[in-house]
């Protein structure tokens, strides 16, 4: 089956791009596709430098540690470690490329430090969206992907969630590009697309 | 991923399933106890049966007689003795420096008259007391390791006393004592000596006193009394210092009765009977039945491994089984890491260190087990023999090449078993396995 079909779709560096549409219409596969978790099997996908199709396992690995900060629904933390060492476990992946920012800068900066050494079945699911955010930033990505970021949060975890990712983009200058179903969440977005169908509309 | 992150993973993946990973353990630690622990009673009672069969000396003795050799020495285990042939210090040096030979140990007999007490008040025979004729058999002590000497109770005499001996259970039949009663007592040994008197010929004796601190098994040669050569020589100087008493007590001929050479290895027994041969003195080893004997210890070695072996299997199985479940149920995580950055090798680490910790925990555990076991045995094996009277068996003793073997066996086990599940997580795809993350 096509999941996505004719899909032309620029998004320029620094940018703030939000991506609509129903379920099944391919959101999660185009980020997929982006993020270097799966191959397109035709046309082209470039991400800076990177010619997706033309990358090697390993190298679509360290593509994704080094360039993409990937921030999940359910947000992916590892229950075994700590909020702490979620994030030190995302930095040693790519110890060898250039330095990032410290874990406990980092939760300090989403405002978690004293829950540093909490595990994430003991934080709330504002705190893990955050640590969340914390780890994706760790090895300082140009490009944040986040697949419904507030999608399991109540309305005042996810505008804080919002907010804080809004303050990363500006501060960082990373492109941020949502995969949202939230209107309201779309609406902050510098640029909007829908996809429908496997189809891109703006 | 760093080794450390990797460990840490692994480890806490085991603490998360505290129930699973205790089974799986529990798998891996039964199969190294059954293995270490067949291992070591094998080996000790092997030990045993090879020790039995040359009577507490090493496989590799051979018992040369002052004798010459026949023709068919050569093709047999036993002494095939053609008449008088003297051992002098020139054919212990030509032995000494012959090939594969590890030890020359010389052995010195004399026929003796023995008195067990009580005694009376001269140091003579009384009435009421058997005296009986026997032969005392002298050797270098400090070698009694390489002699076919088993000591069943007490100790060894000193190497050069003249004033201790070990006796034999033909002793004991002779004095009506028992084993334990005849440790600390005394005998009087007449060491005779032949003179031609007016009445013809006659005997006399050169009289001691002698502790039995030690009852022994032995067969460097044919008498109830092992004493130190020093005492043995000095018996054989008394009687050659005399006449000759004919059929009765014929003079020695030989300065050495015997010769025990220790070959430098099983291999080496045959090669080192046959220049023994061609120097011309009979000999004696079981060389054969030792060799036959070997042949069937390494059957049951080989049964007793595979049987260890089919019990690593199954907890090979349960590792395997505990890492295929843990692969389904990580699947998130696993997805997760890809997602961040993790390379399949970090992923397939993850899990061989899991595999690698059940399978090193296992194995320390399951070979200390295993030793306790060896031990229980011994100790409750050596409680029925010595209740039978029969000598005891060295068991429990460390074996660190079975102890690596064993933590480093169960260790690579665990690892083999887990790289079918941990290459399966590896390559998993990340976006199948961050499906609903």
């Amino acid at each position: 089956m096509e999941a996505l079909h004719d899909v032309e779709l620029d998004i320029q560096a620094g940018g703030y791009v939000a991506l609509m549409g129903p379920s099944g219409a391919g959101k999660s596969t185009l980020l997929s596709l982006i993020g270097g978790l799966e191959r397109s099997q035709w046309g082209t996908l470039t991400v800076g430098q990177h010619n997706l199709r033309e990358l090697g396992v390993d190298e679509l690995a360290a593509y994704r540690r080094t360039t993409i900060g990937f921030i999940f629904q359910h947000f992916g933390l590892l229950d075994l470690l700590s909020a702490r060492e979620n994030i030190e476990l995302a930095a040693s992946l790519s110890a060898s490329a250039k330095p990032g920012p410290q874990a406990r800068d980092l939760l300090e900066e989403v405002g978690l430090l004293d829950r540093a050494e909490h595990r994430p079945g003991h934080l709330s699911g504002g705190e893990r969206q955050r640590v969340a955010i914390a780890r994706a930033l760790v090895n300082d990505p140009s490009l944040i992907l986040a697949d419904e970021p507030t999608g399991n949060l109540d309305a005042g975890s996810a505008m804080r969630v919002l907010d804080l990712l809004e303050r990363v983009h500006r501060e960082r200058g990373c492109t941020l590009l949502i995969v949202t179903h939230n209107e309201a969440v779309a609406q902050r977005a510098e640029q909007r697309f829908r996809l429908d169908a496997g189809r891109l509309l703006r | 991923m760093t080794w450390l992150d990797s460990l840490t993973l692994a480890s806490r993946s085991l603490r998360r399933r505290p129930g699973r990973t205790v089974l799986t353990t529990l798998a891996v630690t039964l199969g190294a106890t059954l293995l270490v622990a067949l291992a070591s009673v094998a080996t000790s009672a092997g030990s045993r049966i090879v020790s039995k069969l040359t009577n507490g000396g090493p496989a590799t003795a051979i018992k040369v007689a002052a004798s010459k050799a026949d023709s068919d020495q050569a093709y047999t285990d036993d002494l095939r003795a053609a008449g008088p042939k003297p051992i002098t210090d020139a054919t212990l040096n030509a032995l000494r420096q012959s090939p594969h030979v590890a030890t020359v140990i010389p052995v010195i007999t004399s026929r003796i008259l023995a008195v067990p007490p009580p005694f009376g008040a001269a140091a003579s025979p009384i009435s009421g007391v058997s005296a009986f004729g026997d032969t005392m058999v002298g050797v270098d002590l400090s070698q009694a390791h390489n002699l076919p000497i088993t000591v069943l109770a007490g100790r060894l005499p000193q190497p050069r006393s003249l004033s201790e001996v070990a006796i034999t259970e033909s002793y004991l039949d002779h004095a009506g004592m028992s084993l334990q009663s005849a440790l600390g007592t005394q005998v009087e040994i007449a060491e005779p000596q032949a003179f031609q008197s007016q009445n013809g010929l006659q005997y006399r004796g050169r009289w001691i006193r002698a502790e039995i601190v030690g009852v022994v098994s032995q067969q460097v040669g044919s008498g109830a009394f092992l004493v130190s050569i020093e005492q043995a020589r000095l018996a054989q100087g008394w009687a050659i210092a005399g006449v000759d008493g004919g059929d009765a007590f014929p003079l020695p001929t030989s300065k050495y009765t015997g010769v025990v050479v220790v070959a430098s290895s099983l291999n080496d027994v045959h090669a080192v009977r046959q220049m023994i041969t061609s120097l011309g003195y009979a000999n004696t080893a079981p060389e054969h039945l030792v060799a036959s004997v070997l042949r069937y210890l390494r059957v049951v070695d080989i049964v007793l491994a595979g049987i260890g072996a089919i019990a690593l299997g199954i907890a090979g199985l349960g590792v395997a089984n505990a890492l295929v479940a843990a692969v389904r149920e990580r699947r998130r995580e696993i997805g997760v890491l890809k997602a961040i950055g993790a390379r399949d090798r970090d992923i397939l680490r993850w899990f061989l260190l899991e595999a690698f910790t059940v399978g090193l925990v296992g194995g320390v555990i399951g070979t200390l087990a295993g030793l306790l076991i060896a031990l229980w045995v011994g100790v409750s094996v050596n409680t029925y023999l010595t209740e039978q009277g029969l000598q005891s068996i060295q068991f429990g003793d460390l074996s660190w090449p079975l102890i690596g073997a064993a933590i480093l066996g169960t260790s690579l086990l665990a690892i083999a078993a887990g790289v079918v599940p941990a290459l399966q997580a590896a390559r998993l795809s990340p976006k199948e396995a961050v499906a609903g993350v």
